[in-house]
């Protein structure tokens, strides 16, 4: 941002220097006084570079440097104009000073502001799709498992969850403008410099520096079959030219368990047990055991990074260390973190090459919580011992054993699990510029990725669930690779009013797949681990849970794209692409499809009878209209592919049976969506205010879904056809405002607001019907025993359906609407909500005082329902005994009834969460000092949710078939406090 | 300008490079024409159709809704919540309703294996490609399907008939009528390709004297089904197999029940298990794991917890002679004794409970547990490792010989050549039991003997219809207002083929 926008990715400080020597030749034929002076910015302090300095009325002025030093000539009384990209313009009169010292403060809006659009780059003024950027200084603050904690509630209408609390090893799962598929998976394609597809976890989230949301149709259809689910592209920190600059941070942090399941603690337990369940007094074993609190730990994570950047316009390069080692609450549950990325840029063969390259090694090693240990000390008898005598087999546990009945202290001891990542990441990207046409240019990035995983877990002969199995042992290997090629010819020019960008573009891109496993048990003894898999007899004596596998497998996808931005006078915009994708993952005459789009735009504020409406400084209408594809499938679907699965007995001994897993459907083609978006963007009141509202209305078609087919003549009684279609359409606000705007206090907010509404329009044709259709995962076990959500043509996805909860009767048992003999019939159940929340909301603050810094980010999701788990099966006394219950059921003892499904435990999801908090000071130090800034930062996060929910966490997992469900293996929730240190030398 | 060229050049790269290139490279999978071209690979394929058998006896299976719907097992809730559904009642007391699960699993069992014998014969023989045993193979998979189909008749009586792999259209439903001239016609047409011994090479496939065994099944009932008397075609059947030499009764009743019990020349159409190769949840051997509990885990060294919910049924354990040493060698009950031998304080099982316990729940002592298929104990066994090495007969040469008898008996012939049978006759001795006089031998003494010689091995429904006791009372059944004697065509199938009609007792 500190620097001068020019247009069309031609770097931009070659070209800044060679217009500031134009500039200077000019100044020196000037007359008057030198000044000479500094800008800094107003918040940080810091020097600003590539700020324009003019001198009002003349086209003479100058730019400033990387110190944020400038020097002109001006004649006294003359006026200087200072602007500068996301900073406020400035006018000062210039007296008799001959050096000036500039503070400039932040704008809210900048429309000048570069917006990345996918194969290339526009500007905020001139886009005409629903993109949303956000830059470094508008990310949420703290720390993340990945980058993409940066974004939560941050952009309307992408909704960011992590669905499992505390786990350093979480990954967010997101949601851009609702479900659109039935089957495929919702992540937004992830774009980190140009490479698709990187998974977030290889990019640092202290080195991002911004994020380009492609919201709609129209935007994302460049990127075809990956575009339905949006786009995020990631740009992080790149080379720099100038001195050397060496950056330092480092955080320290704490975690607190805030939300979690409570069972009864042994008080509790005893005089449940006594009064409401005497049969059960025989399970009470005298002893006050806290289970929970035996597997978990006060979690301490630290994280140290080291930037180093720096160089000449020909060569520069930025490079990062990054070591990080975090804890989770529970016990052994690890997650350390190594990583390292370079990026350098380099300029040859005199301005017609640019060079950029990428490198980035990281290794993540780790130890995966082990989710059912939390379920088993909720469960665990609170009166139980830990330890106890018992034949050896047990191994010194108190030996109580039944089915889904383990000992969670076992389970963390007697389990070793190690897991590690290695990921390297090349890309290199070279520019070549056509000088003698201005404007255009051939680009072409190659780019490999790679990881290389290795998981060994070891369960001694000791472990709960495992016990006779004499130790088992498995060792897993996998490599996933990946090499795109991209190359694109992009013309940007203008002929008067007229401006044109065109481009054209080719992309391919294979990625191979492939793993192995083994697994042994029987050991001697368990002091090896996994380090001596073939001691195991297991497999020898042929055991079936012993074994080896590998499996391998690889996909294509080819893009050709073509793409035209015209505008005249920066006032009539307008845009069209098109893009002809295929995948080697459909039926042979169904491989390649076409997705196109239009967008046009009309800024309304550039018009000569806007020109009067002083408080409006920017309004403009947008409009799109584009289709995307969906292509989140599993390779070979469409074909007939025999497995080897199972054993058969002939001549007297077993043979390896051969069958094909599925019925191939050679018709098997894209899901196509498209989407209509309307906006407006706008800006008043000298930029103080400033926002864009969008209409959306996306119809994903030819969905996917297993329909249940005849067997005769089919193989398998399900087959994927294309048949559903889905409708998500909402609106979406996002507001930015400075409400205070002082010389020493400065407030800016952000305010985002999202709506969208679920449809799914269609889900049978003549061929492919499905009588029932319930969705797999909304399956709910014993005691519950039902489907608590029905896919249903003209409702939304997730929708709950479920007996009538009235309250509970004089016997104790739960009153149901229409209940014959305490049931009712499938039939008279009645809808009981969507899981999709009505509306979302985001609110982000940034608050400056001299120094100080405050930035706090709130969210708020109001409405949608969840289904609690925890109450379903465990809120009732009759399963007390020898396994716990919820402590809650305390609060409503006059239940007790068996475990019956109905709305009772369909709960209003809506909650409130400050999430996000961070207080920072800055230290400004003189230039020549080798320190130049310190800045210490203490940050909160997720430390407050008001809901009237009653289980862990209203804000569950919205994606996929089953939304809304609280995971019955779940993490627990935690606050976590972060200390930070950043200094710059 | 030279630049006008530029992406003509881009496209003729890219072009050039073959970059439009979508094919899939498939590893670790086997293609269609790979399949075909493998001559090994052919013949082992071919064993997809028997490894579909191995589904028949686990926990929801066709062998658990057939023995649910006889007189032969209870499966109410049990003393700690577990079986709480109410699946198995309804079927005890027949009531039988199209979406119910082990109607599904059922039909599903059988229809998938007729679909996989279709696929088998189609693609050997697209093929083209001759390996050894290739028309015995062929005629194996004709009358494998022919058993399907017979099992598929037997519960469901009109079924969709489809035996063409390549035609994808809806299949027509066909009453048992057509169903049982296209079964004999299978099995008459294929009989003579197949292996015609029993011995370890071919045990467990469909050699001439389980096709025997299957006619004789099917003609034995053509009078229930088609109400044509085809008892002396029976008889010729069963003759076919005692004629040929290859089965014996074996010594002990419980050789036919051993871990490992290949060498039981009983055995007429085995499915084999295997601790090693069949240990899937669906495809694995765990009776034991749906009858026992804690206490007899122990016993037996079972390394997991069994599941206590299948139990004898009152009636059903009434049935037997007292002097009848089957019964102990099938159930337990009475005083239980742990490993070391010592008797289990409190823990006698009482075989004969009430019938309100679909209702109350059932007491851990309530109800004999199986242990006729003898229990695994050499420690191969684990507690993630369920399965055992028993093998499960689905023909064995004492139902043959006592299909013989009853061919005899409903032609109103004389029995003595059964009852003069020394192989006959050890059926009842090696039980300790004496031997049958020709006067004994009567239709209701047939049904018993079948029901203590072949308890939970899956033929008492078809027995109780054949025999005409199917709707009277029973422990927890009541006589019902129809008949029921076919199961009705499960919801979700019927939903997928507008051909077929749902049954008539369910309309």
């Amino acid at each position: 941002m500190n620097l001068v926008n020019l247009k069309w990715s031609i770097p931009r400080r070659f070209l800044a220097t060679a217009l500031m020597s134009v500039l200077m030749l000019s100044l020196s034929a000037q007359q008057g006084q030198e000044v000479t002076g500094l800008v800094k910015d107003a918040a940080s302090g810091q020097p600003v570079a590539g700020v324009s300095i003019q001198i009002k009325g003349t086209t003479s002025g100058a730019i400033t440097d990387g110190r944020g030093a400038f020097a002109v000539r001006v004649a006294a009384g003359n006026t200087l104009t200072v602007s500068c990209i996301g900073y406020l313009t400035q006018e000062i009169a210039v007296g008799g000073q001959t050096h000036i010292v500039i503070s400039l403060s932040e704008s809210a809006v900048n429309m000048e502001a570069v917006v990345k659009i996918g194969y290339g780059t526009s500007t905020k003024k001139e886009i005409t799709g629903a993109i949303t950027t956000i830059r470094e200084e508008d990310l949420n603050r703290g720390t993340f498992t990945n980058a993409a904690g940066l974004l939560q509630g941050k952009v309307a209408g992408l909704n960011i969850v992590n669905p499992r609390g505390g786990d350093p090893n979480a990954q967010y799962e997101m949601v851009l403008r609702g479900t659109n598929s039935l089957t495929s998976g919702s992540n937004p394609l992830v774009i980190v410099d140009g490479v698709a597809g990187v998974d977030m976890r290889n990019v640092n989230f202290q080195d991002v520096e911004s994020f380009d949301v492609l919201k709609d149709g129209s935007a994302a259809a460049i990127y075809g079959t990956r575009g339905t689910n949006g786009v995020i592209i990631i740009t992080t920190k790149r080379a720099r030219s100038g001195v050397t600059q060496v950056e330092y941070d480092g955080q320290l942090n704490l975690q607190a368990v805030t939300r979690r399941a409570t069972s009864m603690t042994a008080g509790e337990f005893e005089y449940a047990v006594r009064h409401y369940s005497p049969g059960n007094v025989d399970k009470l074993y005298g002893f006050d055991t806290d289970w929970f609190d035996l597997i978990t730990r006060t979690p301490v994570s630290h994280k140290h990074t080291l930037t180093i950047s720096g160089g000449s316009e020909l060569f520069s390069h930025r490079t990062m260390l990054n070591i990080e080692q975090n804890q989770g609450i529970q016990k052994k549950n690890d997650s350390d973190k190594y990583m390292f990325r370079t990026n350098i840029r380099q300029k040859a063969l005199k301005g017609w090459l640019d060079l950029d390259y990428n490198a980035f090694m990281n290794k993540r090693k780790y130890t995966p919580s082990n989710d059912g240990a939390f379920r088993q000390a909720f469960l665990r008898n609170p009166t139980e011992p830990v330890y106890g005598a018992g034949d050896e087999r047990y191994g010194g546990y108190y030996p109580n054993y039944a089915m889904d009945y383990y000992n969670p202290v076992a389970m963390i001891d007697e389990r070793d699990a190690l897991r590690e990542a290695d990921n390297i990441g090349l890309s290199a990207r070279a520019t070549l510029n056509i000088l003698p046409i201005k404007g255009l240019k051939w680009d072409n990035m190659l780019s490999f990725g790679q990881e290389s995983y290795e998981g060994r877990t070891y369960y001694t002969k000791y472990y709960p669930s495992m016990l006779g199995s004499g130790g088992v042992a498995s060792i897993e290997h996998s490599k996933d690779s990946d090499y795109q090629w991209e190359s694109t010819l992009n013309y940007a020019g203008a002929i008067g009013l007229h401006r044109l960008q065109a481009l054209l573009g080719y992309t391919w891109e294979k990625a191979f797949s492939d793993g192995s496993g083994m697994t042994n048990t029987q050991f001697d003894s368990d002091v090896w681990g996994t380090d001596n898999i073939g001691a195991g007899a297991g497999w020898k004596q042929g055991d079936p849970t012993a074994g080896i596998n590998s499996g391998k497998s690889s996909h294509t996808y080819i893009g050709f794209f073509g793409r035209a931005m015209y505008n005249y006078d920066e006032r009539y915009l307008a845009s069209v692409s098109v893009r002809r994708d295929g995948s080697s993952r459909f039926g042979q005459d169904q491989k390649w499809g076409w997705f196109p789009a239009v967008s046009v735009g009309w800024r309304i504020s550039r018009e000569q009878f806007m020109r009067e409406v002083r408080w409006v400084d920017e309004l403009k209408l947008r409009a799109g209209y584009g289709v995307t594809g969906n292509q989140n499938f599993d390779n070979y679907m469409s074909l007939v592919l025999f497995q080897s699965k199972n054993y058969w007995y002939s001549d007297g001994q077993w043979y390896q049976g051969y069958t094909p897993l599925s019925n191939s459907n050679p018709k098997l083609r894209w899901e196509r969506k498209s989407e209509w978006n309307a906006g407006v963007d706008f800006a008043l009141l000298k930029n103080r205010l400033s926002g864009s509202i969008d209409y959306y209305r996306r119809d994903a078609k030819d969905l996917l879904y297993q329909y249940p087919v005849s067997v005769p003549p089919y193989l398998v009684e399900t087959m994927w056809a294309n048949v559903a279609t889905i409708r998500n359409s909402g609106v979406e606000v996002a507001l930015t405002g400075i409400p205070v705007q002082g010389k020493e206090f400065r407030w800016s907010s952000t305010l985002t607001f999202a709506r969208n509404a679920n449809k799914l329009v269609k889900f049978a044709n003549d061929e492919f019907r499905s009588a029932n259709a319930y969705p797999s995962g909304s399956w709910l076990p014993t005691p519950m025993g039902a489907y608590c959500q029905r896919i249903t043509e003209g409702e939304s996805l997730g929708s709950f359906y479920a007996p009538v909860w009235e309250g509970v009767g004089a016997d104790g048992k739960d009153i149901l609407r229409g209940a014959v003999a305490g049931s009712v019939a499938e039939s008279k159940w009645e809808r009981a909500g969507s899981a999709y929340p009505d509306f979302t909301l985001g609110w982000s603050n940034a608050l400056t005082y001299k120094k100080w810094d405050l930035n706090a980010t709130m969210r708020a999701s109001i409405g949608g329902k969840v289904f609690n788990s925890y109450r379903g099966n465990y809120e009732n006394i009759n399963f007390i005994g020898q396994k716990n219950i919820l402590a809650s059921w305390l609060d409503t003892p006059s239940f007790t009834g068996n475990a019956v499904y109905s709305s009772k435990y369909i709960e209003d999801a809506t909650y409130f969460k400050i999430d996000n908090l961070q207080l920072g000071y800055t230290f400004a130090f003189v230039p020549e000092a080798m320190v130049k800034k310190l800045r210490l930062s203490f940050s909160a996060q997720n430390f407050l949710t008001l809901t009237g929910y009653k289980g862990v966490d209203p804000e569950v997992a919205l994606a996929g078939l089953a939304p809304g469900i609280e995971e019955m293996s779940y993490y627990p929730r935690t606050a976590v406090f972060t200390f930070g240190v950043n200094m710059t030398f | 300008m030279k630049t006008k060229y530029i992406p003509s050049l881009l496209l003729a790269v890219v072009l050039g490079a073959g970059c439009t290139d979508l094919s899939e490279d498939v590893y670790s999978q086997i293609g269609f024409d790979q399949l075909t071209q493998d001559e090994h690979l052919l013949s082992s394929y071919s064993g997809k159709a028997y490894i579909r058998l191995q589904e028949y006896c686990t926990e929801q299976s066709l062998w658990t809704l057939n023995l649910q719907a006889a007189d032969e097992c209870a499966v109410p809730k049990n003393s700690t919540g577990s079986w709480a559904e109410p699946r198995y009642g309804e079927i005890q007391q027949h009531n039988f309703v199209p979406s119910h699960k082990f109607i599904r699993t059922g039909w599903d069992f059988c229809l998938r294996g007729v679909s996989d014998c279709n696929e088998v014969l189609y693609v050997t023989d697209a093929a083209g490609k001759d390996f050894e045993g290739k028309a015995r193979v062929m005629a194996e998979m004709h009358v494998l399907r022919a058993f399907y189909y017979f099992m598929a008749v037997d519960g469901w009586g009109n079924v969709p008939f489809s035996i063409d792999f390549t035609d994808k259209s809806l299949p027509e439903q066909k009453d048992r009528a057509f169903m049982f001239a296209f079964i004999e016609k299978e099995i008459t047409d294929n009989i003579d390709k197949l292996y015609p011994d029993n011995t370890s090479k071919t045990y467990g496939r469909m050699t001439q004297g389980a096709a025997w065994t299957l006619l004789a099944k099917l003609y034995l009932n053509a009078l229930e089904w088609i109400g044509t008397d085809r008892f002396a075609d029976a008889e010729t059947a069963c003759r076919k197999v005692i004629d040929s030499g290859q089965y014996v009764i074996a010594d002990r009743y419980k050789d036919n029940f051993e871990v490992g019990n290949q060498s039981c020349r009983e055995m007429v159409f085995p499915i084999p298990f295997s601790t090693t190769y069949t240990a899937s949840d669906h495809n694995a051997f765990i009776i034991y794991i749906l009858t026992l509990d804690a206490v007899n885990a122990e016993k037996f060294n079972i390394p997991t917890e069994p599941w206590n919910g299948f139990v004898c049924q009152p009636d059903f354990f009434q049935l037997y002679d007292p002097a009848d040493t089957r019964c102990a060698d099938t159930w337990l009950y009475g005083q239980q004794y742990d490993r070391a031998g010592a008797a289990v304080a409190g823990y006698v099982i009482d075989p004969v409970f009430v019938d309100n316990k679909y209702v109350d729940g059932r007491a851990q002592t309530d109800g004999a547990k199986l242990w006729k298929w003898s229990y695994q104990d050499d420690g191969k066994l684990t507690s993630d490792q369920a399965g055992m090495d028993n093998h499960f007969a689905l023909f064995r040469y004492a139902d043959v010989l006592l299909m013989y008898a009853e061919s005899l008996l409903r032609q109103g012939k004389a029995v003595a050549p059964a009852t003069g049978m020394a192989d006959f006759q050890k059926i009842r001795t090696r039980a300790g039991l004496v031997p049958f006089t020709d006067a004994q031998l009567t239709l209701d003494a047939l049904l018993d003997e079948r029901g203590a010689e072949l308890a939970w091995e899956g033929w008492r429904r078809q027995d109780l219809i054949r025999f005409g006791k199917w709707n009277t009372a029973w422990w927890a059944k009541p006589v019902t207002a129809k008949d029921y004697k076919l199961y009705p065509i499960p919801t979700e199938r019927l939903s997928v083929n507008p051909n077929l009609d749902q049954n008539p007792d369910y309309k």
